[in-house]
């Protein structure tokens, strides 16, 4: 059983619907996050690597800050790999030399890609955001924020005779 | 004269049968547990006058009726409900479906001496030896399904066998650039089921095997993934770990033949020049974190391609998944293409010719069943197959998948089998009591034209399913 951000995730479970744990992230950022840290469709919380699991804890606790993805090069059909004795901490130092040269060059109107989890908010930060679009309402008066606070539908729904999740949910303070 | 019909005796008995599986005390006392009192219901909140007595009486007759479904024969004790006359179980089976009743085809067995014209339709049963490629490779699925049923994994020789076993002969002793052979034909004609015999043969011949029975799983992101920056693709640690110990099981006693003619040195291992491939493997085996399997792998099968000792087959059934983009996704959540995965890149570049062995063949086998993995446009250009839809010039091919089609020969498998073949097929599901009639010759006629040839037809979809009587 692994803890991350206080929510725990069953060993037993698919890595892909474990994500899904977290308030914020559904079946669609769960497989972009899977892709991120390459683990695979069928992979369970338990066959997760240890370096897998902590750029996990580590990202989701603060999507924004993380750094970007770095572009690696990709073999082309006619590549010859260097021996298996050449040290990858040196090939990985002449690779970010050469994406430092790159990006001196690069061009500064191209538009660079705006990646979406970067924009991801979970747990906390994301239930403050709903607080403050809740209170934000409420104070510039409009009617949903009335509503709120008379915890009403607040979409038009009838009220005639079902309103019972508003009349339960619906309140200024809801997270 | 029992109290019960013959049909109730029957249920009462497999009930007395499951109820002996638990402890006695149990099951009695769930068979004689009188009825249960009739309930008297609560309203919460209050309601109108006479609803509860509805409520009561609804609820009550519910209850009978439920009652009455239940046959009488569930609440009688264990001693009544036993055959009068003898306290013996009955329906004894005969010994012959009891299990471990060691039941089993007799049948020849698959090799040189068999394998002659004059022999084409017989069935011939495989070795069942811990190093036999099926055992160690496994098979793939629907081949699978078919020898859990049958009592010894079997074949039948057909002409295309044959020919088959014909060019590994011709191709022993020169590279395998000029023997680079895909399977193809209609779905169920025999492609998985012939490289399995042209595997068989090899093996039993004193080549070295490496024989992938479900290529799919390789690109199915069903295995584990991890960037490498040294060969700039994605290796998969895991399935290269387990199809290097397959090849170390399937092959030790020829790999412990060969020799490293240099060293290997990475993070982890030391391995000098000189060791046996053997050796080689099994120190890749030993690291049970799957990082060294990759790099030994290649080591291995870089030292196969180059010596000329022993002929090697890589056979691969599945062959047009290795043509689709898999179904993992790089950081960016773009598929990765199947030559930036390790061993699919491996495997293409033996079909493309790129990595050549010195001394052997690469086989493959394409799957027309699987809608997911559909053979693509590249394949049946390189391969002249027929398509049941109009195919257009304009109509996009991927110029690096290609790349790896060049040099392909298609070896056809027959749509249909013989009437000889087919009846040597017929005779192992008939031999193995597989059939519900004695009514051969008409079984087998109306199956054969049903199935139009077809073996897979014929055997799933006519002997097995048929409710002939």
């Amino acid at each position: 059983m692994v803890h991350i951000l206080g929510i725990p995730l069953p060993d037993n479970y698919k890595a892909v619907y474990a994500l899904t744990k977290f308030y914020g992230v559904g079946a669609k950022t769960s497989k972009r996050l899977c892709a991120r840290f390459q683990i695979h469709d069928t992979a369970k919380v338990g066959d997760l690597s240890p370096f897998q699991i902590t750029s996990l804890a580590s990202f989701l606790s603060s999507p924004s800050t993380a750094p970007p993805l770095p572009r690696y090069p990709l073999a082309p059909p006619n590549f010859v790999p260097p021996p298996p004795n050449t040290s990858s901490q040196e090939l990985l130092a002449k690779f970010k030399e050469q994406q430092a040269q790159t990006a001196e060059k690069s061009d500064a109107k191209k538009k660079k890609w705006a990646d979406p989890l970067n924009s991801l908010k979970v747990e906390s930060e994301l239930r403050n955001e709903i607080r403050e679009n809740i209170a934000h309402q409420r104070m510039i008066g409009s009617y949903v924020g009335r509503r709120h606070a008379m915890h009403l539908p607040v979409r038009g729904q009838n009220t005639q005779n079902n309103a019972k999740t508003a009349k339960k949910l619906n309140r200024l303070d809801r997270w | 004269m029992s109290l019960l019909s013959s049909q109730h005796r029957h249920v009462a008995l497999a009930l007395a049968e499951a109820g002996s599986v638990l402890r006695a005390g149990q099951y009695r006392t769930a068979v004689t547990r009188a009825a249960p009192a009739q309930k008297q219901s609560q309203s919460i909140g209050g309601v109108k006058r006479g609803r509860k007595e509805k409520w009561e009486k609804k609820m009550n007759q519910e209850r009978a009726q439920r009652n009455r479904d239940i046959p009488k024969f569930t609440r009688y004790p264990e001693s009544k409900l036993q055959i009068p006359k003898t306290k013996e179980r009955p329906a004894i089976l005969p010994e012959v479906f009891q299990p471990g009743s060691g039941h089993s085809l007799d049948l020849p067995l698959f090799g040189p001496s068999t394998l002659t014209a004059k022999s084409v339709g017989q069935a011939t049963s495989f070795g069942t030896t811990q190093t036999n490629a099926a055992k160690v490779f496994g098979l793939p699925n629907k081949m699978h399904f078919e020898y859990r049923i049958l009592s010894t994994p079997c074949s039948v020789i057909r002409d295309v066998t044959l020919k088959a076993i014909h060019t590994l002969d011709k191709a022993k002793g020169s590279s395998s650039k000029d023997h680079r052979i895909v399977l193809h034909g209609r779905a169920g004609s025999g492609k998985s089921f012939l490289l399995h015999q042209a595997v068989q043969y090899a093996q039993a011949q004193g080549w070295v095997v490496l024989y992938i029975p479900r290529a799919v799983t390789l690109v199915n992101s069903t295995n584990s993934y991890a960037y490498d920056i040294r060969t700039q693709t994605y290796l998969q640690p895991r399935a290269s770990y387990l199809t290097l110990d397959k090849l170390y099981k399937a092959n030790s006693a020829l790999l412990s033949q060969l020799t490293l003619s240099r060293e290997l040195v990475t993070e982890k291992l030391n391995i000098p020049a000189g060791t046996t491939l053997a050796e080689v493997a099994q120190a890749g085996i030993k690291d049970k974190s799957f990082t060294s399997g990759p790099v030994v792998l290649e080591t291995v099968l870089k030292e196969l391609e180059t010596q000329t000792k022993f002929p090697v087959l890589v056979a691969v059934d599945d062959f047009q998944a290795l043509f689709h983009n898999s179904a993992y996704k790089d950081p960016f959540f773009h598929a990765i293409r199947p030559h930036h995965l390790s061993l699919p890149r491996t495997f293409l570049e033996f079909a493309s010719g790129q990595r050549t062995l010195a001394n052997g063949v690469f086989m493959g086998a394409l799957t027309e069943s699987d809608t997911a993995y559909a053979v693509p446009l590249e394949l049946k250009d390189a391969l002249n197959l027929e398509s049941r839809h109009p195919v257009s010039p304009y109509d996009k091919r991927d110029q690096v998948k290609l790349g790896y089609t060049e040099g392909l020969k298609g070896l056809k498998v027959p749509e249909r089998m013989s009437t000889n073949e087919m009846a040597g097929l017929f005779s192992v599901w008939k031999d193995d009591m597989a059939l519900t009639t004695d009514k051969y010759d008409e079984l087998f006629m109306s199956k054969y034209v049903e199935s139009d040839g077809n073996p897979r037809d014929f055997v799933w979809k006519g002997l097995l399913s048929t409710l002939s009587p």
